[in-house]
């Protein structure tokens, strides 16, 4: 009985010490940086299919949305939901269009703080600029296949809509698998992409709502 | 004494249709039954601004609501906490921390989640009226007159509506709601 009460107790704590350790600072910040810099600059297009699960505390189940992600150097961004809700996002250089089944809204990130906060956002992070960020307090980790950014906001704004932003990044070709955007309340959104493409030919037209 | 006999009938039947008509029991509201929640799409348009995102109802004891709002991206626009005289505000985007908006928030959410009831003193009551099956209308009135006007989309009254829209008169504001099975 004593005995397995120690090995109850070791594992437990093996467990807890692999999580732990799952993710540590990076070893090399200058040499992942250049790389993660150089990368990005070859990046001209990128197309993928998206999951985004929203955990919300008041829910059991998580909210379960998909999409295709699109984006073209260096101001075009088009996220499109698909299931179970149809829903457009549009930026083309400093303009936002939002579609809604039929209703169309047109918002100039000028004017719109918040907007333009979450353009800079999902640009930079593609773009590689993320790291360059002065919105952001930002620490890097790694483990044996990603690296994580994770992002602190300094603006008042957007610490008041977000604690922290969680960025992985594929070591093997340094493209964004997952975003996390964790709320105030401890609600958080997850954005998991898949069967990344890059640099493939993306027309201006799908940037441009008629 | 004829028409004292007749008065005092109808001031019988007025009184007591305003009474039925001072607490509201809609048949079929936002909230499922089976499960105490529903999610629907959600479209704000006010004086020709728009607002899009996902509004979730979750029935969290005999006489509280919780309705989350939030944008179809991720972050959260506004979280209440409903009863049937009051609110609580969880969390707002500083854009809608005004009290007017919240209030307005409070009242359409509640209206819709079957919760909202009004003193007879205040004025304000709800009327219900089916045209159909499948269609109920409901109306809130102040003294003034025509305050909220509801409509439900019902296909089955055991679960919740599939669509709600709300017109408002006092000031130019519509809400749609389209329900999501998730």
């Amino acid at each position: 009985m004593y005995k397995l009460l120690i090995i109850i107790i070791t594992t437990f704590l093996s467990i807890n010490s692999i999580k732990s350790q799952d993710f540590t600072p990076i070893s090399n910040e200058t040499t992942f940086k250049k790389a993660y810099t150089e990368k990005t600059a070859l990046t001209h297009s990128l197309k993928s299919n998206f999951i985004q699960e929203k955990s919300i505390s008041l829910l059991e189940k998580k909210l379960v949305s998909e999409g295709l992600f699109q984006f073209k150097n260096p101001d075009k961004l088009r996220i499109e939901y698909f299931k179970p809700y149809s829903y457009l996002f549009l930026m083309n250089k400093d303009q936002i269009t939002i579609k809604n089944d039929q209703k169309q809204t047109n918002i100039s990130t000028k004017s719109n703080k918040i907007f333009k906060m979450v353009s800079e956002i999902t640009m930079e992070c593609v773009n590689g600029n993320v790291l360059s960020s002065k919105e952001f307090k930002i620490s890097i980790f790694e483990n044996n296949s990603q690296y994580m950014l994770k992002l602190i906001p300094k603006d008042k704004t957007l610490k008041s809509l977000l604690t922290e932003i969680k960025i992985y990044i594929e070591k093997i070709d340094y493209t964004v698998g997952t975003l996390e955007m964790y709320e105030v309340s401890g609600d958080f959104t997850k954005m998991i992409f898949k069967n990344r493409q890059t640099n493939i030919p993306i027309a201006d037209e799908i940037f441009v709502v008629n | 004494m004829k028409y004292l006999l007749l008065i005092s009938i109808i001031a019988y039947f007025t009184f007591n249709n305003c009474l039925a008509q001072t607490n509201y029991s809609s048949q079929c509201n936002v909230i499922n039954r089976n499960d105490s929640s529903g999610l629907y799409k959600f479209y704000l348009s006010v004086y020709n601004n728009n607002i899009s995102g996902l509004l979730l109802f979750k029935k969290t004891s005999d006489s509280t609501i919780r309705a989350v709002l939030t944008s179809e991206m991720g972050p959260k626009i506004i979280d209440l906490e409903l009863n049937n005289t009051s609110y609580k505000v969880n969390f707002a985007i500083k854009q809608l921390r005004k009290k007017i908006i919240l209030k307005s928030f409070y009242t359409d959410f509640a209206s819709i989640a079957g919760i909202l009831k009004f003193n007879k003193e205040s004025g304000r009551y709800f009327s219900e009226q089916s045209d159909s099956s499948k269609l109920n209308k409901t109306v809130l009135y102040n003294k003034k007159g025509q305050e909220l006007e509801i409509y439900y989309f019902c296909n089955n009254n055991k679960t919740n509506a599939d669509s709600v829209f709300l017109q408002h008169f006092n000031f130019k504001m519509r809400i749609e709601l389209r329900k999501i099975d998730f």
